[in-house]
């Protein structure tokens, strides 16, 4: 009985305290960059936690999109999964999904929800202009016409492919000195101040930037563009579940730094490492708010070599961390 | 309650330009980002979305191509929503809306905003003074703040 209790708190407690939490994050990270901007800037809990709240006393509006009913319940599928990842990280006793396998794989399908996003909407905002000249024999005949929506697709598939690649060999590193893929083992091993963990957080810190689409790497969000992207056509309580999607995943990936770098897992009999686990996460919005303040928004050509270089930092950290340094 | 809170700690403004000198989009987003006016420290938020809009500031003499594309982006904006015309040309067509002089009014705008949809608050100026902009959206909040929506 007491561990079933244990077992439910683990589930729900925990990534409903995260999700409390990270309803502050965008406000931080706002007012921070407002600063650096020589602003006041919003009120700490305006963009996210009265953010949500307005969303859900909006009216819904029906998306244009080919299949909204199913356009619709991605955002949810993400919340859900970015769930189930802080939950485990919490459950470390759960072999099937407490591994790097279970986590990995949890995290494609939150980035796999933006391919399919893009691909489902068209939005008024999202249509290019036409070529005028196509009637007069222009080179552009045969080029196929996209929304920003859907290059958006395209990009969030990039993102996959290349971008965050980093990110999951950083997420690798941390098992390789225990030689097992279980999150239970790295509980109260502190990974991070040893050669190998230095390579591997700095690849981890730039990888989490490109997942959580954070400046320089927002251009899945295609902002160069000014328009929004996948995620344009939320209204009302879907966009409120988006935002909590975005709020809780920046918190998910700095828990998962802390539970694999540090050791520190939110244990719920331990209530400290709660504390601990998420005073950690929450320095990754601030460190990388600070970051984006400074940066523009980096073109294909940049931020292809950006993701090679980490990428090497990352082999770096294995080749360390299989060294045992 | 809750709801009006949330209503009035959180505003979200979509700038739609219409066609004309672009001086008044520069004022709307000097007055919300810039050092000075910084109109997010009273928790309005500027945003390109239709969908996360409350709303939704015009300016422009309204051009015959921009007719359609902003009678569609008032209708994505889901309720409660608020439009506030800014600067001449949204008001009354500008120098645009009377370009032939002596010849007459133009013919390539559809303008002046209020007759393609319903303006709530008008800033007259060309362009506006940042002031007199967050004038006007301070005069749209009671109609996003109050007006009841079927959720």
């Amino acid at each position: 009985m007491y561990v079933l209790i244990e077992e439910i708190l683990s589930i729900i407690g925990v990534p409903l305290i995260a999700f409390a939490i990270s309803t502050w994050i965008p406000g931080i990270q706002r007012k921070i960059q407002a600063r650096i901007q020589q602003r006041i800037g919003p009120s700490i809990l305006t963009p996210g936690f009265w953010a949500l709240f307005k969303f859900l006393a909006k009216k819904t509006e029906e998306s244009y999109s080919i299949m909204p009913r199913l356009y619709k319940i991605l955002p949810v599928i993400s919340f859900t999964v970015i769930w189930t990842i802080l939950a485990l990280t919490s459950l470390t006793k759960f072999h099937i999904l407490s591994n790097e396998i279970g986590v990995v794989g949890l995290l494609k399908i939150e980035e796999m929800v933006y391919v399919i996003m893009g691909s489902l909407v068209s939005s008024i905002m999202g249509v290019r202009m036409p070529y005028v000249d196509e009637c007069k024999g222009s080179n552009f005949l045969n080029t196929i016409k996209i929304s920003l929506e859907q290059l958006g697709a395209v990009r969030a598939f990039k993102m996959i492919t290349i971008g965050s690649f980093p990110f999951y060999v950083s997420t690798f590193i941390p098992f390789i000195p225990h030689k097992s893929i279980y999150l239970i083992n790295l509980v109260g091993d502190n990974f991070l101040f040893s050669i190998g963990g230095i390579f591997g957080a700095i690849a981890y810190f730039i990888g989490y930037m490109i997942l959580t689409n954070d400046y320089p790497f927002s251009i899945m969000h295609t902002k160069a563009d000014v328009i929004e992207g996948p995620t344009m056509e939320y209204s009302g309580r879907y966009r409120a579940i988006y935002l909590s999607v975005k709020e809780l995943l920046m918190i998910t990936l700095g828990s998962l730094f802390a539970t694999l770098y540090l050791g520190i897992a939110p244990d719920i009999n331990n209530p400290i490492t709660i504390v601990e686990n998420f005073a950690v996460a929450l320095l990754f919005p601030i460190l990388s708010s600070g970051i984006s303040a400074y940066m523009p928004v980096l073109t294909f050509r940049q931020l292809y070599p950006i993701s090679q270089y980490t990428t090497i930092i990352a082999f770096i950290g294995v080749i360390f961390a299989l060294l045992g340094l | 309650m809750v709801k009006e809170h949330a209503r009035k700690k959180c505003i979200h403004i979509m700038l739609a330009y219409t066609g004309g000198c672009n001086g008044c989009d520069i004022e709307v987003v000097n007055c919300v980002q810039s050092p000075f006016y910084d109109a997010e420290q009273y928790n309005v938020l500027l945003t390109w979305n239709p969908r996360e809009a409350d709303i939704l500031i015009v300016s422009g003499c309204v051009t015959k191509v921009m007719t359609e594309p902003l009678k569609k982006i008032y209708e994505a904006i889901p309720k409660p929503k608020a439009v506030v015309a800014v600067g001449c040309c949204a008001l009354m067509g500008g120098v645009y809306g009377n370009i032939g002089g002596d010849l007459g009014t133009s013919d390539f705008i559809d303008g002046p905003v209020e007759n393609i949809i319903p303006v709530d608050v008008k800033v007259p100026g060309c362009p506006p003074r940042p002031e007199d902009i967050i004038q006007g959206i301070v005069q749209a909040l009671p109609k996003i703040i109050k007006e009841e929506t079927e959720v």
